[in-house]
């Protein structure tokens, strides 16, 4: 997968480690058992102190994402096709999804449209997840 | 000093000026004389003009000095095959002689640094001044399938080297018993023969071990910056991954073709002394050598650093995951733009910005592991030395 971090962005350079991989997941770029780099390895590769891979890592692994491993790096534990999300998952991320979509009714985004937006973001995951993330 | 004595002595500075007339066509648009520029401002007419004026000043200062050196060396030669080769050298000649050896190869030296460092400064300020970063997302990109399926690396190009060792070998074996009773350990850069020991195994093998001892560092350390990181440019990604792993294994199997022509030299040489010769063909001994580095030549300005000359056909990255551009990382790079300075880097080796190849983290504390083979070889080559004195 490419992973691109901004570094002029306000947005944690872990946190946006962490969205990259989630995204490339859901794009079915990683699928299940696809690795990773070791975070030793993505740190200099990056050019940024380890931890802040680590945060990332450990952060995947507490979402059930990834699977680490001190030896080989980490490896990608689920994605669209390992079933339903656990209890947990869809309540926080409801959580998260209120405010983001307060923020797009405050700014004067019309209903059609942020309906609109998040079924052509969704759709563009979906398409190459099943295309490519079906287990072999 | 005759002409055909001339020729050794200029080929290492022309050879030398060669390659820094090139350098600046080694690395990519983005990166002119160590500096780093958005994709937007790559044709900016600063940088053509400073590239411009630095082969200009390569050409002029540096070719001038290296001519200047061998006039010197020629006037000086003559002077003293007039006289008596035992009587003392008259001290005109003497200063000539003196005068001739830094000329020849400090001078161009001094002409690229001068030059480089001229250009750098003249583009970096038009850079500051302009702004050209200001408004642009920078970022660091990284392919994981880099990591996660590596490049190969191709070890049957070190057949060549073997081959070349495994016969130096053989050929000691069936020559020993008729080598001479004293083996020179050590030609001088005249082809003399400077230093002889005892014939023993050590002395009549030493060029086999010198061939293992050089192959195994230049091999190792090929190896080594094999898994060195990529320095791949957000705003052309697959392109450059692309490119950076054609780079890779061109640079291992120029690499190891190199070590199996140095070794060929080591044969070549060794094969003269073993049958007692006490001087060696210069020119037939250092031509494979000159050849290997030659052809390492050729590949840098065939691949370019990172792979930056080779064309590569790829889908165009849509235009949405464009707008970022590879970070202006200026500010790491010290002394002349040449060393990389960086403590919140856990790299070890890094890309070079000027030239081809890789450098070393010198914020790295790491780093300094690295330097320790080159420093022990050092250490290794002069106590063969001190040896080979206490046994004449």
């Amino acid at each position: 997968m490419i992973l691109s971090v901004d570094l002029n962005s306000e947005v944690p350079i872990y946190q946006q480690i962490r969205d990259r991989v989630v995204e490339a997941i859901a794009s079915g770029e990683l699928a299940v058992g696809s690795p990773l780099p070791s975070t030793r390895q993505l740190a200099a590769d990056l050019g940024i102190n380890f931890h802040t891979v680590n945060k990332a890592y450990d952060l995947l692994r507490r979402e059930g994402l990834l699977l680490l491993n001190r030896k080989n790096g980490a490896v990608v534990q689920r994605d669209a096709s390992s079933g339903p999300p656990a209890a947990h998952f869809t309540e926080d991320w409801t959580a998260r999804l209120r405010t983001l979509l307060a923020e797009a009714v405050a700014q004067g985004m019309g209903d059609r449209e942020a309906l609109a937006a998040c079924e052509s973001t969704l759709a563009r995951f979906t398409v190459t997840a099943r295309g490519q993330g079906e287990p072999a | 000093m005759t002409t055909g004595e001339l020729l050794p002595r200029a080929l290492g500075p022309l050879l030398f000026l060669v390659t820094a007339w090139l350098v600046p066509s080694l690395t990519g648009p983005t990166l002119p004389f160590g500096v780093r520029v958005p994709p937007a401002h790559a044709a900016d007419p600063v940088i053509a003009a400073q590239r411009r004026a630095y082969r200009r000043w390569v050409g002029a200062a540096g070719g001038g000095s290296l001519g200047l050196g061998l006039v010197l060396a020629l006037v000086a030669g003559d002077a003293s095959a007039g006289s008596d080769a035992s009587a003392p050298v008259d001290a005109p000649t003497g200063l000539l002689d003196a005068l001739a050896s830094p000329v020849t190869v400090l001078g161009p030296v001094a002409a690229c640094v001068a030059g480089f460092v001229r250009a750098r400064s003249a583009i970096r300020s038009v850079k500051l001044r302009e702004d050209w970063y200001g408004g642009l997302r920078q970022a660091v990109a990284v392919d994981t399938s880099l990591r996660t399926r590596p490049e190969r690396f191709p070890w049957r190009w070190s057949t060549p080297a073997l081959v070349v060792i495994a016969a130096t070998a053989v050929a000691g074996v069936i020559r020993y018993p008729a080598m001479p009773d004293r083996l020179p350990l050590h030609v001088g850069a005249s082809g003399a023969v400077d230093r002889l020991a005892a014939k023993t195994v050590f002395s009549a093998f030493l060029p086999v071990f010198a061939q293992i001892g050089l192959t195994v560092v230049v091999i190792g350390t090929t190896r080594l910056v094999f898994r060195a990181r990529a320095d791949l440019d957000p705003a052309r990604l697959a392109a450059s991954v692309l490119q950076h792993r054609v780079f890779l294994s061109r640079t291992a199997i120029s690499m190891q073709l190199l070590a199996a022509a140095v070794d060929l030299t080591v044969l070549v040489a060794a094969w003269q002394t073993w049958g007692g010769a006490t001087t060696v063909n210069t020119a037939v001994t250092a031509a494979p050598a000159l050849a290997g580095t030659v052809g390492v030549i050729a590949v840098a300005v065939r691949t370019g650093q990172g792979g930056s000359r080779l064309r590569v056909l790829v889908q165009a990255q849509p235009t949405a995951e464009r707008t970022a551009v590879h970070w202006d990382d200026d500010d790491r790079w010290r002394v002349g733009g040449l060393c990389y300075v960086n403590r919140e880097d856990p790299a070890v080796l890094v890309p070079k910005r000027f030239g081809f190849g890789w450098s070393l983290n010198f914020g790295n504390p790491r780093s300094l592991f690295l330097l320790l083979p080159p420093a022990l070889l050092g250490v290794l080559v002069i106590s063969l030395n001190l040896l080979g004195d206490l046994s004449c």
